[in-house]
């Protein structure tokens, strides 16, 4: 734990004020969110260096501003649509240069069972929209309306693109439209 | 379908060595800088936009005087043909001898 000294000036001793808290109590948010937003920024960008940035780049915004929430759903909402958009600047700047395709074996915990790399390969080879759509739809649990929410689009863009996204999925997993 | 999903997506976790390394930014960064950076930067933009603002003006002042000035200059140098500019290239005088005649013989 450090230490104030006392002979510090102000602006430092805030600083490491706010380092103290930082190292103690907030990070818990941290350890809480950690998991979620790899996985969204990771079903954005399909690359596990980039997703590693966009994690980054979350909590220093996270830190930076210090949002108020009302609740536990408004936190996290909060997190998965910064991620989101950090994810969706990344691929504006880097499409063309740094797009390569996913390989669940290639993460530094690779993927070994086969079915869950066949599934992950599927829902990462997908358009963007459709991905984001369907990893908040079915791994996240949220509705088509709190996906409209949290994407800042309207609810029947979601569910044209659940529906668009569902169909590709299920034709490159081979099963029928049933 | 969901199960699968889900299933797949729980093998995706950030490994302990990526947390600590995050940790270890984030304890190492100093966000009091950030905002100090920020609130420079909030309190900049008004002056940019001022010198901007003032650059315009006095850019819309010095054409306007410029024009002016072109005018004036054309109407003080008009003549007869109208708003021509008078040339200002000196004209020599050539002294004209006047030929007398002398009518005293006429009529004599």
């Amino acid at each position: 734990m450090l230490s104030i000294q006392e002979e510090d000036n102000p602006k430092e001793i805030d600083v490491r004020q706010r380092k103290i808290q930082m190292s103690g109590v907030s990070f818990a948010v941290v350890d809480k969110y950690k998991d979620m937003i790899y996985r969204a920024a990771l079903t954005i960008v399909s690359n596990h260096a980039d997703a590693e940035d966009i994690l980054q780049e979350v909590f220093f915004k996270y830190f930076r501003l210090h949002p108020a929430f009302e609740n536990e759903s408004h936190e996290k909402a909060w997190f998965l649509r910064v991620t989101i958009n950090e994810g969706k600047n990344l691929m504006r700047s880097v499409w063309k240069c740094r797009r390569t395709d996913f390989d669940p074996t290639q993460l530094p915990q690779p993927v070994t069972d086969e079915r869950d790399s066949e599934v992950l390969q599927a829902v990462m080879s997908l358009p963007e929209k459709y991905r984001i759509a369907i990893y908040l739809y079915y791994y996240e649990n949220y509705s088509i309306r709190e996906i409209a929410g949290i994407t800042a689009q309207s609810e029947a863009a979601v569910a044209k693109q659940l529906a668009r996204g569902r169909r590709k999925l299920r034709n490159k997993l081979g099963r029928s439209e049933s | 379908m969901r199960n699968e999903i889900k299933h797949a997506y729980d093998n995706l976790h950030v490994s302990d060595e990526m947390t600590e390394r995050l940790k270890r930014e984030l304890y190492q960064k100093d966000f009091h800088e950030d905002e100090i950076t920020e609130i420079f930067q909030v309190e900049e933009a008004p002056r940019r936009q001022f010198g901007k603002y003032f650059g315009f003006l006095a850019a819309s002042v010095v054409l306007c005087v410029s024009i002016g000035v072109s005018v004036w200059t054309m109407i003080q140098n008009r003549n007869e043909q109208g708003f021509y500019p008078k040339s200002t290239v000196p004209v020599e005088i050539t002294e004209t001898t006047e030929e007398t005649t002398d009518f005293s013989d006429a009529n004599a």
